[in-house]
């Protein structure tokens, strides 16, 4: 993207979109100067001091059932649920677009494998696949990215299988094939950057879409184990514990959808700045 | 019809068989010895732990009897005992199934007859009942279910005690705090639902409104309201119908988090109890019900796609 497009994008941009996109920045950079930003460790118990409400004792947002401080256990669980989302999406853009990819381009049974594969893989409820997984394997960070990025492929796969059928007849790739350049080359310098748009449209409602599951399977004590902060897992002892103090489940349930909110509305700006019909109703406004 | 239903279920009955292959793959065919992996891999494995493991699931067996074993067992609703309690799986499911059943039927009518007179009500007219559809859906699809189901708790019966939070009494106990205790989970499991629906309605509605034969009818005296409720509307279903197959996975899964968050005694208990305790026979026969549910919902969403539009019927 050059310098113009940016200055495009934001020129286009909502208010809204914008404050969406500066959330997001916040939560990044919490997330990678986690140990900075932090005011205190997310395992450092003190229980006389469990259930604070903001504000007492140095803690801005409380503390929780074991008395650790709720901002700190915020922050690294950004770092927790980042790393999970960015490796499930780019589990799930890798291996969704190289089977749409060779499915459309190549056809004949690989298309009929690829693409059964992807229609089995959505044969099954999200949750169900997640959390038969998680059962055989036991859950950790490494397990939650495979699951949730074979989850996510076949978004991808459809996607980019649709986006590979309407180009690969098109005349720069009939040339790229005069020029006898091979298989993997057309898949991959000639169709893969002229369909880049619209899967880059959909990272961003990928990245929603896996904070969203993971911090369910979380919730439901099936993801991050304990005492690895997650939001999901906040949630839940936020609310075995909200007749004392609902401040936990409050402000991680808050975190938990601005940042979802965040990334839909990122995603939305994305795909209309993408899409010329849409970007010439936009400067036409 | 006849031919587009038998061919819809032949590939309906396609799906649930490759369903059920895959499922049995996931916890027969683990690389290297899969009771290994099962009794809890390098972490703790005791041989005991690995001879309950193989003899409860037939590992030792010869792969294609296992599969065949699995296979008749489903078929003929034998799903094995569960390791923890002992219990028949087909029973354990059984017991649970109908309050599942109740949560997700409730939840489903409710969605669609508040999302689809939303959506046609907001692009009727654009402006701002556009913006309050989009602002009102938006939040609905970003805050997650349990979310959603912690903060009902949190008002309606933790702060103001006006309805009860969690358990579900049975119905013959007494219908009145039955439903009473049912409001809140078919609420919360239906707001996102009903999003995507009011959503989709709209886009689609007011797609059709845009078309000549809209205005052609308008235009020769029609009553505007007249061409709307018995062609505009009916003319946009299919997409919506459309949708609702694509989301109900997402919304059978989100009634597995509901359940655990109001305590309601359906499936999702067992389930998260034997994924905790490495129940294989319960999280297996749970898996299966789902799924077939799922492609048995998918099948019916197809067939009354096709008594609506017949253009569907030819292909």
């Amino acid at each position: 993207m050059n310098r113009g497009g940016i200055r495009r994008l934001v020129s286009v941009a909502s208010p809204v979109s914008i404050a969406a996109a500066l959330f997001i920045v916040i939560v990044v950079a919490s997330a990678i100067f986690a140990p900075w930003v932090a005011p205190a460790s997310p395992l450092a118990q003190h229980i006389p001091n469990r259930l604070q409400s903001p504000g007492a004792d140095g803690h801005l947002l409380g503390t929780d059932e074991f008395g650790r401080d709720i901002l700190s256990r915020l922050i690294y669980g950004a770092r927790v649920e980042l790393v999970i989302a960015l490796g499930a999406t780019a589990v799930a853009f890798v291996l969704g677009s190289f089977l749409g990819l060779i499915g459309a381009y190549i056809g004949s049974w690989v298309e009929l494998v690829s693409m059964r594969l992807v229609e089995a893989l959505l044969a099954f409820p999200p949750i169900l696949l997640a959390m038969l997984v998680v059962t055989i394997y036991g859950s950790g960070q490494l397990t939650l990215i495979v699951v949730l990025g074979l989850v996510f492929a076949p978004a991808f796969a459809r996607l980019t299988f649709a986006q590979t059928l309407s180009v690969k007849s098109a005349e720069y790739v009939e040339a790229a094939r005069a020029f006898s350049a091979k298989t993997p080359t057309i898949l991959g310098r000639v169709i893969l950057p002229n369909i880049a748009g619209a899967l880059i449209a959909q990272l961003p409602i990928t990245l929603a879409n896996t904070i969203l599951l993971e911090s369910g399977l979380s919730y439901l004590g099936l993801g991050i184990t304990p005492p690895t902060p997650s939001w999901g897992g906040m949630v839940a002892s936020g609310q075995r514990f909200m007749a004392v103090d609902p401040t936990l489940l409050i402000v991680s349930s808050a975190t938990i959808v601005l940042t979802v909110l965040s990334f839909g509305l990122v995603g939305d700006a994305v795909r209309d700045w993408l899409d010329p019909r849409e970007r010439k109703a936009l400067r036409a406004r | 019809m006849t031919p587009y239903i038998v061919r819809r279920l032949a590939s309906g009955i396609l799906l649930v068989w490759i369903v059920l292959t895959l499922i049995f793959l996931a916890i027969h065919a683990i690389p290297g010895d899969p009771a290994y992996q099962l009794a809890g891999g390098d972490s703790g494995v005791t041989k005991e732990g690995l001879e309950h493991i193989r003899n409860g699931l037939g590992l030792d067996k010869p792969f294609l009897v296992q599969y065949g074993d699995y296979l008749g067992g489903v078929v003929t609703g034998n799903l094995g005992t569960s390791f923890s309690t002992g219990q028949k799986v087909t029973a354990a499911i059984g017991s649970r199934l109908p309050i599942t059943l109740e949560l997700i039927s409730c939840a489903a009518v409710l969605s669609i007859i508040i999302g689809l007179p939303f959506g046609a009500w907001a692009a009727r007219r654009r402006g701002w009942r556009d913006s309050v559809l989009s602002g009102v859906t938006s939040i609905a699809l970003a805050v997650p279910v349990y979310v959603f189901g912690a903060v009902m708790v949190l008002l309606f019966a933790v702060t103001w005690h006006v309805l009860p939070a969690g358990g579900l009494p049975p119905f013959g106990a007494g219908p009145g705090a039955h439903i009473e205790r049912l409001i809140m989970p078919v609420v919360t499991l239906s707001l996102a639902f009903l999003a995507i629906i009011a959503r989709m309605t709209r886009a689609s509605v007011g797609e059709t409104l845009r078309q000549d034969w809209v205005r052609t009818a308008t235009s020769i005296g029609y009553r505007p309201n007249v061409v709307f409720r018995d062609h505009v509307v009916r003319n946009s279903l299919n997409p919506v119908i459309t949708v609702i197959g694509l989301e109900i996975g997402t919304f059978l899964g989100s009634s597995v988090i509901i359940e655990r968050v109001f305590n309601l005694p359906g499936l999702s208990s067992l389930l998260i109890d034997g994924v905790t305790s490495r129940d294989y026979p319960v999280v297996q026969g749970v898996v299966i019900v789902i799924s077939v549910l799922f492609v048995v919902i998918n099948l019916i969403v197809d067939i009354v796609y096709g008594l609506l539009d017949p253009r569907t019927r030819q292909r």
